[in-house]
């Protein structure tokens, strides 16, 4: 076991380096366990693996011995934006990947408790788009990145019914970059605009709960909820470059800000059969909670001033389908579906976070290599809507392009 | 058993499929707009004709880096033409290029008057881009000599480098016509006005004691003009632009006609009556009377030109300091003088207006008037920048507070393109502002605090007499 607890610390290390992206609507991440993302994330009435930590903490109880299910998702998106409207022009992000991880443990008591840690990204940002494009006075880079320490406990009445509930740690950082429009140039015609880097530490408390409920044989019902998470900065800092003669007037200097992770809650029925199962899930996404995000500088000059960007974001939510089908000891098959509703008003969808609802395809396989090592991996495909903008508040009106591609993998270690 | 289950499986697998493809409609990427067009008009020869504002001036200079981002230089990008020569001349140009020193003692000094000379003014044809700083709308069609207008009274260097040599067309429009263009714009007839304006009223079009242009013989020379141009390019398109309002220029707009206290930049208060102190100023009553008295703070525009003085504490009552004596007529546009403007643009608008509608398959018009006011009223948010009319930090005018920086070129090209898209059925993209460099020139010193601007009445003054009066 300590071999493998080690391989997990080097594991993480490695992957917590490269986490970042938005691959929920919003700059949530909704992929935590292969088995669950290549069902369309439909689990909540079947956690029944150790990432139950994540989707149903109740689900703890029903997931026997001690397991370690260590994996993560490789993000491949592709965005593009055309205009500004009405102009054709299409500009590309920068090419970016990235690889959320998880890592669940759990044991299971024997005695209806069972308890378990968990490490995942619930949340996460990323994009960069060139240097010299038609919105950089928006936008070049943010990078948001994080992850949850989330130990759980949970209880089960018998087979009937089960609870369990967690306690969410978040930490990370937050990494925001663009150019400052200012109406002068230098005496040689070149403009200045000077560019901001601002950077920082970031963390939040929250906690979770969960029910599972068999209430006819072959039925279950599923809900658990996710707290809101206030992730604020701990030791932000601001440097400006390029900004000529202005440099005296941006000092830079201590700055902070913070921004709301949403509250979730999911519900699901799902029906197992001699050697399959199905669930159908809603998911709600409290996206009400981000307004604006502040950035506010401890110095101030006539131009060095707080500035926010402004969100609005509605609730939302998101439809889940999805099944496995077991085809022998060893194979396992799975699908799934979602449709996961973007948060974001059309004034405030802009290049920060280019948002729009999308669909999710997925499939997957999971293999039971030995009676106590599998294998779970799984595919998604997600298309966004085209989105065309018209009534930006940033004057940056035109069309946004999103596709990506998702691949996850677990390996569960069970004894 | 197995076969059910199978059945069941691939039943799924047929729903998936039918969703994705229902699904597909809204997700499959499709062209976004229609592709760039020039619809009716053909842009193999543009010209443009008009004054500063055609030529690219900016901060009281005509250079090259500022005429790269002319707003006629902006359409012919936008809408694919090569070959568009314009009469460049390079940095700091000729006219004496006004720029920021320092931002907290006297802020703005200017460049030599000649710093620039022409760079190719061997051009063996007339340039695409004919604005004249300095020009109204008389001169579009005068044959006089080129040369003896750089000499007095007139004292304009720029017909000389814009036009050269009566060999290549006697006037504007004969140069124009020269080239056998294709599209033509023509933005002309706001100097036969902002001479009268700028100078607070005193010197018109047929100089000192003149007013501006008056309608009748501004709509005769127009038609003319127009006439002569559409009989020598029978199958050229046209847009022409109208005459923006002075009110929404911040050379008119920027100094408040009543007393402000330099430290706070916040209006002095009459502890009397708590309300603020109109400075003294020569103003005119409702019958055009000249008298000294309180200035109208809703009506009056103090130019920029009266800062000078305003330091000087002329035009400040006595009892806050100052002089008590009033602030020369050149300095305020007063509310009678305003309305001798208003109505002549409205004239030279209706004018321009119904030319367009008696041609409406040929001639476009860009609505520069309404446009402004808008600007002025709610600024434009582009790409991130926020441009208002604000002098300086409005970043769209430049430091002579009448012609706009690069940015605020761009914006009026846009105006034009969407009228050119909209007349003649086109798609030519519009500018990104973004794209558009900021061209306010800052000095390379240190700033460390900015405070309110202060603008020497020397630095302005070619500016003023630029826009003045010409005794043709």
């Amino acid at each position: 076991m300590a071999c493998v607890n080690k391989k997990a610390v080097t594991f993480l290390a490695i992957a917590i380096m490269s986490v970042s992206t938005a691959f929920g609507s919003g700059y949530q991440l909704n992929e935590h366990g292969a088995r669950a993302v290549s069902m369309g994330g439909a689990f909540v009435a079947r956690a029944w693996d150790a990432s139950a930590i994540y989707f149903n903490p109740a689900g703890l109880s029903y997931v026997q011995g001690f397991n370690v299910m260590l994996g993560g998702t490789l993000i491949l998106p592709n965005t593009t934006f055309t205009g500004p409207y009405p102009n054709n022009t299409e500009w590309k992000m920068n090419s970016i990947s990235f690889f959320p991880p998880n890592a669940y443990v759990s044991y299971n008591f024997n005695n209806g408790f069972a308890a378990g840690i968990g490490v995942f990204t619930p949340d996460g940002l990323g994009t960069d788009w060139p240097q010299n494009w038609v919105g950089r006075f928006i936008i070049t880079k943010i990078n948001l990145q994080s992850f949850n320490i989330n130990p759980t406990v949970s209880y089960a009445f018998g087979d009937f019914i089960s609870i369990g509930v967690g306690f969410d740690y978040a930490l990370g950082s937050v990494l925001l970059e663009k150019y400052n429009p200012t109406p002068f140039s230098d005496a040689t015609g070149n403009p200045i605009t000077p560019f901001i880097h601002m950077q920082g530490d970031a963390n939040g408390t929250g906690y979770n709960f969960g029910i599972m409920l068999k209430p006819i044989k072959n039925v279950s019902v599923g809900f658990s909820y996710r707290s809101k998470i206030d992730f604020k900065t701990t030791n932000g800092n601001a440097t400006f470059s390029q900004a000529g003669v202005l440099a005296g007037l941006l000092p830079g200097g201590a700055v902070s800000t913070s921004l709301p992770f949403p509250e979730n809650w999911y519900a699901g029925i799902a029906y197992k059969g001699e050697n399959y199962s199905v669930e159908a899930d809603f998911q709600h996404v409290g996206w009400s909670a981000y307004r604006q995000l502040n950035i506010t500088f401890a110095n101030h000059t006539t131009l060095q001033q707080n500035s926010s960007i402004i969100g609005d974001y509605s609730d939302t939510y998101i439809i889940r389908a999805g099944g496995e089908y077991n085809l022998d000891k060893m194979w396992t098959l799975r699908a799934g579906v979602f449709y996961d509703k973007n948060p974001i008003p059309d004034a405030y969808d802009a290049p920060i976070l280019p948002d729009a609802d999308r669909l999710g395809l997925n499939a997957g396989v999971g293999v039971n290599l030995t009676n106590h090592l599998a294998v779970d991996a799984s595919y998604m495909f997600l298309p966004f809507k085209q989105r065309t903008i018209t009534t930006s508040a940033y004057g940056f009106n035109g069309t946004y392009n999103t596709t990506a591609n998702l691949i996850g993998i677990d390996l569960s270690y069970r004894l | 058993m197995k076969s059910i289950r199978s059945n069941i499986v691939s039943a799924l697998a047929v729903g998936l499929v039918a969703f994705v493809v229902a699904s597909c409609g809204d997700f499959k990427k499709s062209s976004v707009v229609n592709p760039p067009s020039t619809g009716s008009v053909d842009f193999s020869t543009y010209v443009s004709l008009g004054n500063s504002l055609t030529a690219g001036y900016q901060s009281g200079a005509l250079y090259e880096s500022a005429q790269e981002y002319s707003y006629p230089a902006d359409i012919a990008k936008q809408a694919g033409v090569t070959q568009f020569e314009q009469p460049l001349i390079s940095d700091p140009g000729i006219g004496g290029r006004m720029k920021i020193l320092n931002l907290t003692g006297p802020v703005i000094g200017e460049d030599p008057a000649a710093g620039g000379a022409p760079l190719n003014s061997g051009l063996a044809r007339p340039y695409n881009n004919l604005g004249i700083p300095g020009a109204v709308l008389y001169d579009m069609l005068d044959t006089s000599s080129f040369a003896a207008k750089a000499g007095p009274p007139r004292n304009n260097p720029f017909f000389q480098i814009v036009l050269r040599s009566p060999a290549l067309g006697s006037s504007p429009v004969a140069q124009a016509l020269a080239l056998h263009p294709t599209f033509v714009s023509v933005w002309i007839g706001a100097n036969d006005v902002l001479g009268y304006a700028t100078s607070g009223g005193t010197v018109g079009i047929l100089g000192p004691g003149s007013g501006p242009t008056d309608v009748a013989t501004f709509t005769a020379l127009y038609n003319q003009m127009m006439n002569a141009l559409i009989a020598g390019a029978p199958n050229a398109k046209f847009i022409l632009a109208n005459i923006p309002n002075v009110a929404a220029i911040p050379f008119f707009t920027t100094v408040p006609a009543v007393v402000v206290n330099p430290a706070t930049q916040q209006p002095v208060l009459n502890p009397q009556t708590g309300q603020p102190i109109p400075l003294i100023v020569y103003r005119h009553d409702a019958s055009g009377n000249l008298y000294a008295g309180p200035a109208d703070p809703q009506h009056d525009f103090i130019l920029l030109t009266a800062l000078d003085s305003l330091e000087a504490g002329v035009g400040i009552p006595t009892s806050v300091g100052g002089t008590g004596r009033p602030l020369p007529n050149q300095f305020v546009l007063d509310s009678y003088e305003y309305g001798i403007v208003s109505q002549a643009v409205q004239g030279y608008n209706q004018a321009i207006s119904a030319i367009q509608a008696s041609h409406p398959t040929k001639i476009a018009l860009a609505d520069i008037y309404t446009a402004l006011n808008e600007f002025d009223q709610t600024g434009y948010e582009a790409q991130g920048i926020d441009l208002t009319s604000s002098y300086i930090t409005g970043g769209a005018f430049g430091l002579d507070g009448v012609h706009p920086t690069s940015q605020g070129y761009a914006f009026i090209a846009n105006i034009f393109i969407q009228a050119i898209n909209k007349q003649f059925g086109a798609n030519i993209p519009i500018v990104p502002i973004s794209m558009v460099p900021s061209s306010i020139v800052i000095a390379p010193t240190g700033l460390s605090k900015i405070v309110w601007p202060e603008v020497r009445y020397s630095a302005l003054e070619p500016v003023i007499r630029l826009l003045q009066a010409r005794k043709y």
